[in-house]
């Protein structure tokens, strides 16, 4: 049995869209072999017989808008994402995607996309134009997901920062995106989201982009508050525990392929915490590699289980298949 | 015979203000206890310089360096049962730089050189930084890479720029150095990255699909031109790593990507103090057998520095 949580898909119009696939503005063209599609993720899944497929749209794209179209977008990815879902019921599941920092239009988006549409979770940036998920402005967000108790999925725009040195040799991919990642989820556990907001659930992409290794740091950087005063103040003090208290408490997926470092998040956050992905689509070819990632992992064959679906199932609240 | 990698002292005519905001605890003293403390065999002692990006003119830098590897051997002049000494270089930064490490190599006899891994925003694999490259091989001494400053607004508070914002830039370093072919052009290059890479453990396997899959990854940007002929975890692995994280399961992952010859035991400690015995203790909780622990633990840092 097995939950594929990290796939991705764009509406149709976007993946047909012959435009730069970065962001909008810049990078190659798709030429019309955007990888992100539905018919993918379907093929994929049948091929790697996978039982229930997570969909959702890292929406690159959102990056190149103006802000006057970012809502109009925002819904009409929830649309689409409800039409998969009602069309493949019980099998593939879709996630919205948000911007937290938006506003009460988007909030408004949010409660239609999970309460009307019957969305699964939420796929949030780690940064969208320079905003990350911990500003003052995403406080209504945190709020409301905690009351929709859903997961709330977080995954690196195109690129957050650092651009200039990212521009060659895919590094905004390989090394960009995982360091955003890592300094958003840093910052929400810095700044109290964690705290202020018990009951949300969240999910990191990519094994958390190398949170896990930097953790060390971020631990005594805080239980030494005296004694390191030479990194820098620590005020207003946001959070109770040390940092590692709260990363435990976050979700991991698995999308790293490269065996020590998936082995390393369960080591950091236990295999109740952790969740197979793969990115792929649009790493179509790599998702056997994916999975047997996982099948190589140090864990008992119950741990395992809980890592290809079981977790997964809860987060979702879905009866797992009979098969199962 | 017990290494510790990853020691600093700093210059003590840099310590506080203008260049650092507080007096930072990087001093031979501090040093010596914490060598005391931990009962280490040898202390690698290094300088990040950290300050010198408030330096504007190349002698003004020049100078600073200089001062700084005096002080480091005189500091194993003191101590020489202790200390080995790297010099410190910017590997960009012209032949009056060049010269500096080549002195304090062949007078001074600093046994490695550290270099931070971007300096006012040039990386060590730009062209510019060939010259040293090819230095330090002729000397055939380690380089090591550590962090610079790094910091983004994003970064600024909660001492974000050291937990994450250095070992980003570390990274990214690392990163560059391997897709711009750095081994390719230099073979025979001990390259050390402290602080275990800064996450390039994490994402290596980004870097070698990104590489592998040239053509079906063509939305991820160009690989042009390729300068390198084998995956980058082939790099990686030429390269040595120290154990500076203070998560066990963080150097175990670097362990296990980098295997037993290319991992060194390493504190940072001065300047973390209260956290010397922490960093060792760390060491007994990565799974290692006698053999690979003696490696580790100092046998590849000697094997480098030619002890």
């Amino acid at each position: 049995m097995i939950i594929e949580w990290h796939t991705h898909v764009y509406p149709p119009e976007e993946a047909a869209a012959d435009i730069a696939a970065w962001d909008g503005k810049t990078g190659p063209s798709w030429a019309g072999q955007c990888p992100m599609t539905i018919e993918n993720v379907v093929a994929a899944h049948e091929r790697c017989a996978i039982d229930v497929t997570v969909f959702s749209n890292a929406a690159h794209y959102m990056r190149g808008k103006a802000a006057a179209d970012e809502l109009k977008a925002i819904q009409r990815w929830s649309d689409y994402a409800a039409e998969i879902q009602g069309r493949r019921k019980g099998v593939f599941y879709g996630f919205a995607t948000m911007l937290p920092c938006g506003g009460p239009p988007f909030i408004k988006e949010t409660e239609r996309a999970i309460r009307e549409l019957g969305l699964k979770g939420i796929l949030i940036h780690s940064s969208h134009k320079g905003h990350y998920p911990d500003d003052d402005e995403a406080r209504p967000f945190w709020e409301l997901v905690q009351d929709l108790g859903v997961p709330v999925f977080i995954h690196p725009p195109h690129v957050g920062f650092g651009e200039e040195r990212l521009k060659e040799y895919r590094l905004a991919s390989s090394v960009g995106r995982p360091a955003d990642l890592c300094l958003a989820l840093s910052r929400m556990i810095v700044r109290g989201i964690l705290e202020d907001f018990p009951r949300a659930t969240i999910v990191a992409s990519h094994g958390g982009g190398g949170i896990c290794e930097v953790i060390g740091r971020m631990n005594y950087a805080y239980e030494l508050q005296e004694e390191c005063y030479f990194l820098g103040s620590y005020a207003p003090m946001k959070i109770k525990h040390e940092p590692g208290h709260y990363l435990k408490r976050m979700y991991f997926d698995t999308v790293t392929y490269h065996p020590p470092a998936a082995q390393l998040v369960v080591d950091t956050v236990g295999p109740d915490h952790v969740l197979y992905g793969s990115d792929a689509p649009p790493l179509t070819s790599l998702k056997p590699r994916a999975i047997k990632l996982v099948e190589g992992l140090r864990v008992s064959e119950q741990d395992r289980e809980k890592i290809f679906w079981r977790n997964a199932a809860k987060l979702l609240k879905i009866d797992p298949p009979v098969a199962a | 015979m017990l290494i510790d990698w990853h020691v600093h002292i700093n210059d003590p005519k840099y310590l506080g203000k203008p260049w650092w905001p507080v007096e930072v605890p990087m001093t031979m003293e501090h040093a010596l206890e914490t060598h005391r403390v931990a009962g280490l065999d040898r202390t690698v002692i290094s300088n990040a310089v950290h300050y010198i990006r408030h330096m504007d003119s190349v002698k003004e830098t020049v100078a600073a360096i200089e001062s700084s590897n005096r002080h480091l051997a005189k500091c194993r002049d003191l101590h020489p049962d202790k200390f080995i000494p790297m010099a410190t270089c910017i590997p960009g930064g012209g032949d009056e730089f060049l010269k500096e490490l080549e002195r304090a190599v062949k007078e001074d006899d600093a046994r490695a050189v550290i270099i931070n891994s971007s300096h006012k925003g040039h990386y060590p694999d730009e062209d510019a930084a060939k010259p040293f490259f090819k230095l330090a091989t002729d000397l055939d001494i380690p380089v090591f890479i550590h962090p610079g400053d790094a910091t983004t607004p994003a970064m600024a508070d909660y001492r974000l720029a050291s937990s994450v914002g250095r070992p980003a830039d570390d990274c990214l370093s690392l990163a560059r150095l391997i897709v711009r072919g750095i081994f390719e052009q230099f073979p025979k290059l001990k390259l050390v990255g402290s602080h275990l890479g800064g996450g390039i453990c994490e994402v290596i396997g980004r870097m070698d699909y990104a590489y592998e899959y040239q053509d079906f990854c063509v939305f991820l940007g160009s690989y042009e031109p390729m300068l390198i002929k084998h995956p980058p975890s082939h790099y990686l692995k030429m390269m040595y790593l120290d154990s500076v994280s203070y998560a066990a399961p963080a150097a175990e992952c670097c362990l296990k990507t980098m295997g037993e010859d290319h991992f060194m035991f390493g504190t940072d400690s001065p300047p973390l103090v209260p956290l010397k015995m922490k960093g060792l203790k760390m060491m007994d909780q990565i799974g290692m057998t006698p053999a690979q622990r003696e490696k580790v633990m100092g046998g590849n840092a000697a094997r480098l520095l030619k002890l």
